[in-house]
């Protein structure tokens, strides 16, 4: 084990990466597909044959851009920041990996992500001060530089789910950088692209329809109407063509870590979801509903639309994102970055090294001391067990183990350590690596939480 | 006791450009982001100050709201501009990088919090004006602080990122992450030499804004001109004796490394030293005669100069701390 474990009790640390991904994905995306919204908006503001009306269009547009630049720009950036900062804490061998990788991709976004930053800056600060032409034009460069951010970091999010055989054929050689170009159009990239591309429109319309809740339906109707209809109409695409994609996308990740899915498939009939499988049922029935609501809710009364109606979509679309997010993750188990190296860290090619070492011997992250068989489990605990496990929290082994005694913990152990092809395991958990000494001090240390020692009897002095 | 076992080993994948591309990159992009942080937080302190010692009158209000609507472009630039430094620090110096991050995890996640809430402030203050803002002096302070607490944090990572040393006590007496590096000799001055730079910058600030205004507005200007000099001016000064502090907090190996040991570091430090005392002359020079020429291109031009060498040096120094654990060829 590399590096220290960040020790987040109850919660995992997980989930630390989850909560401000799903938040920022919900922001970034809304970034990308609200940079197309504004200058498209815009366009037909400036065309309307009903002058009028194409200026308060402008209005409700100004109004909705400052929304977006305080939403997107400082959410957007924080919790772009905070993705790093979480990445690095809770999984620094994948981080380094994807960043020897990728650094000059991330430059490159940096480049775009920096221009959209200025453009959407000035897009918002020189409505009515500048020539409504040139205005426009600025809102495209803002279109045009926040897709490419979307287009680069794709890459760089498909890569961690599938590689390509071209890139995991030199990975590990020292040549990796030769196949930059593969690794990042890998299988994954054009599918994924697509459905984001997608989610990134829908999303424009769902905050473009909270902004637009906010007009007063009584005092200006035609705007309304026209608004939240022309809103409305951005979730369109999203819910034609997001099956196809997915399909597409689904068949596109090797059979190998597709396992996961079919299990779920084939179990419904015993009642026995896995996760991934409820996941998708929680994203057809939200975005199933997102359709209804904004059809019944919003295109057909779109006068009486208001923001609790708006705040309910955006809700749903929060779920979906999130559970989509979740799914994305779960797909790739049992690794972080796929057929390379497991959630844990632990690179597939040096297992059967680590097997034949030892789990600590290159890093001593042991409390205390090395020596005591407890301590050493706890360590091994943290570094293999605590990417996706807490002892008593999130997906806690004191429940998932209780009942077994000591030498059927040992044996479970085992049968991980082992990794045999037809152990159902394979399909999520990475093996557990190490020496059987190793194998052992793990054994120890759960079995000393999952029963505890009766604590010793307080001896009260008897005269 | 040195611990050599707890340094991680070295990524197996290689990077895919030389090294010294990357640390020139590291190099130019830290000084953006120490530019634009600079601006952000010395503008806001100055902002405040000025609003103090005008007793809410018309004049310093206007300071403060005119350098207010500058924070929340200021702000997310400190941040982008930071991305990329801290994209290559992570390729430079991962395994140290990381690991210290992950010792003083929970104070390093919060800074996240802390600039959500001081970007927000920044924004409330600046959509205030005139009459109506009771609260704009209290918010503009709180975030300030906020953004204070962040440079504090990050001055605790980086020492401890450099000083391997420290981190299996740290980590094995708290491994959920509740650590600082507060045991650190260098750790007070080399915040404060962060912070007082910052007061100064934010003095530049006040006279590039004084620029702009110099035309249009000439009284305004002159004012602006003069608060901001004097501003710089003093806390330059108050540099000196913040940098003095710092050189003899550091080692003694390591300090000798800018009297004589290492001639290009000694070299630096000279130009930093002149161009910081030089620069003070000027200025003042500048604000006798009101010549905003001089105060707006030539200073700053010095400054620029100065806080380049200073990055290099910390360049410098990064390296003398990590040599018993790391020589990249």
């Amino acid at each position: 084990m590399n590096y220290p474990f960040w020790n987040i009790p109850y919660l995992g640390s997980g989930w630390v990466i989850g909560i401000i991904a799903i938040f920022h994905v919900m922001i970034s995306q809304f970034a990308v597909g609200g940079g197309l919204y504004l200058p498209l908006a815009e366009r037909k503001a400036m065309r309307m044959a009903d002058k009028q009306m194409g200026a308060e269009w402008l209005k409700q547009l100004a109004r909705h851009s400052k929304f977006f630049l305080i939403l997107t720009a400082v959410f957007g950036t924080v919790s772009g920041v905070g993705i790093w900062f979480a990445i690095g804490l809770t999984n620094p061998e994948a981080t380094s990996t994807l960043i020897h990788n990728f650094v000059f991709g991330w430059a490159m976004e940096w480049v775009f992500f920096m221009i959209e930053l200025a453009t959407v800056a000035v897009y918002y600060y020189t409505w009515d001060r500048i020539d409504p032409k040139l205005h426009l034009k600025v809102g495209w460069v803002y279109a045009g530089a926040s897709i490419a951010t979307l287009v680069i970091i794709n890459g760089i999010l498909t890569f961690m789910l599938t590689p390509g055989d071209t890139w995991l054929a030199v990975a590990g050689t020292g040549h990796e950088a030769s196949k930059f170009w593969n690794a990042f159009f890998n299988p994954t990239y054009w599918p994924s692209l697509f459905l984001r591309a997608c989610v990134c429109a829908s999303l424009a319309g769902i905050w473009a329809l909270i902004t637009s809740s906010h007009i007063d339906g009584d005092k200006h109707p035609a705007l309304k109407t026209s608004l939240v209809q022309w809103s409305v109409k951005w979730l369109v695409p999203s819910f034609v063509a997001i099956p196809f994609l997915m399909i597409w996308y689904l068949m596109m990740v090797p059979e190998s870590q597709r396992a996961l899915l079919s299990l779920g498939i084939d179990t419904i009939g015993a009642g026995t979801f896995s996760i991934i499988t409820r996941i998708a049922l929680v994203i057809i029935v939200t975005s199933a509903t997102i359709v209804g609501v904004a059809y019944y809710l919003a295109y057909r009364n779109p006068v009486e639309f208001n923001l609790s109606h708006a705040m309910a979509v955006l809700l749903l679309a929060l779920i979906a994102t999130g559970s989509g997010e979740y799914a994305r993750e779960m797909l790739r188990k049992p690794y972080v970055i796929g057929r390379w190296m497991y959630s844990n860290g632990v690179r597939v090619p040096y297992v059967a090294r680590i097997n034949q070492e030892g789990y600590l011997v290159h890093s001593e992250w042991v409390w205390n001391s090395s020596t005591s068989s407890y301590s050493r489990g706890e360590a091994i605990f943290r570094g293999e067990c605590g990417s996706c496990h807490t002892l008593s929290g999130y997906r806690p082994l004191k429940t998932l183990l209780a009942g077994r005694d000591q030498a059927n913990i040992g044996s479970f152990i085992t049968m991980l350590h082992d990794y045999k092809p037809d152990s159902p395991y394979r399909r999520f958990m990475p093996p557990m690596v190490g020496t059987k000494q190793d194998v052992d001090d793990l054994t120890n240390y759960l079995n000393a939480q999952v029963n505890p020692p009766a604590p010793a009897k307080v001896l009260t002095a008897q005269k | 006791m040195m611990q050599p076992n707890l340094i991680p080993t070295l990524d197996p994948n290689p990077l895919p450009a030389p090294y010294w591309v990357f640390k020139l990159l590291l190099i130019v992009t830290f000084f953006l982001h120490i530019v634009a942080m600079n601006f952000m937080l010395g503008g806001g302190v100055l902002a405040l100050v000025s609003k103090w010692r005008s007793k809410n009158q018309p004049k310093g209000n206007r300071v403060f709201f005119d350098v207010a609507k500058k924070l929340p472009v200021l702000l997310p630039a400190t941040i982008t501009l930071g991305i990329a430094p801290l994209l290559f620090v992570q390729v430079l110096y991962g395994q140290y990088f990381y690991t210290s991050s992950i010792i003083v995890a929970w104070p390093w996640f919060l800074v996240l919090v802390f600039l959500t809430i001081a970007y927000y402030g920044f924004y409330y203050v600046s959509f205030q004006s005139g009459q109506h803002h009771g609260r704009a002096g209290g918010v503009m302070l709180f975030s300030v602080i906020l953004t204070f607490l962040i440079g504090f944090v990050y001055s605790n990572n980086l020492t401890l990122s450099q000083t391997p040393s420290r981190w299996g006590g740290k980590y094995f007496s708290n491994p959920a992450g509740w650590n600082l590096n507060l045991s650190e000799p260098t750790l007070i001055p080399r915040f404060l030499h962060f912070m007082v730079a910052a007061v100064a910058m934010g003095g530049l600030l006040l006279v590039f804004m004084a620029l702009a205004n110099w035309k249009r507005d000439t009284e305004y200007a002159r004012q602006l001109l003069q608060f901001g000099g004097k501003g710089f001016m003093y806390a330059t000064r108050a540099q000196i004796l913040v940098g003095i502090w710092f050189l003899a907090s550091l080692p003694r190996d390591m300090r000798m490394l800018y009297m004589g040991d290492n001639p290009l570091a000694t070299i630096l430090l000279l130009v930093g030293v002149a161009g910081g005392i030089g620069s003070i002359f000027l200025m003042s020079d500048a604000l006798r005669k009101e010549n905003i020429r001089v105060a707006a291109y030539y200073v700053p031009g010095i400054v620029g100069v100065v806080i380049l060498s200073m990055s290099v040096m910390r360049d410098i120094l990064r390296n003398a701390y990590l040599k018993p654990y790391f020589q990249p060829d």
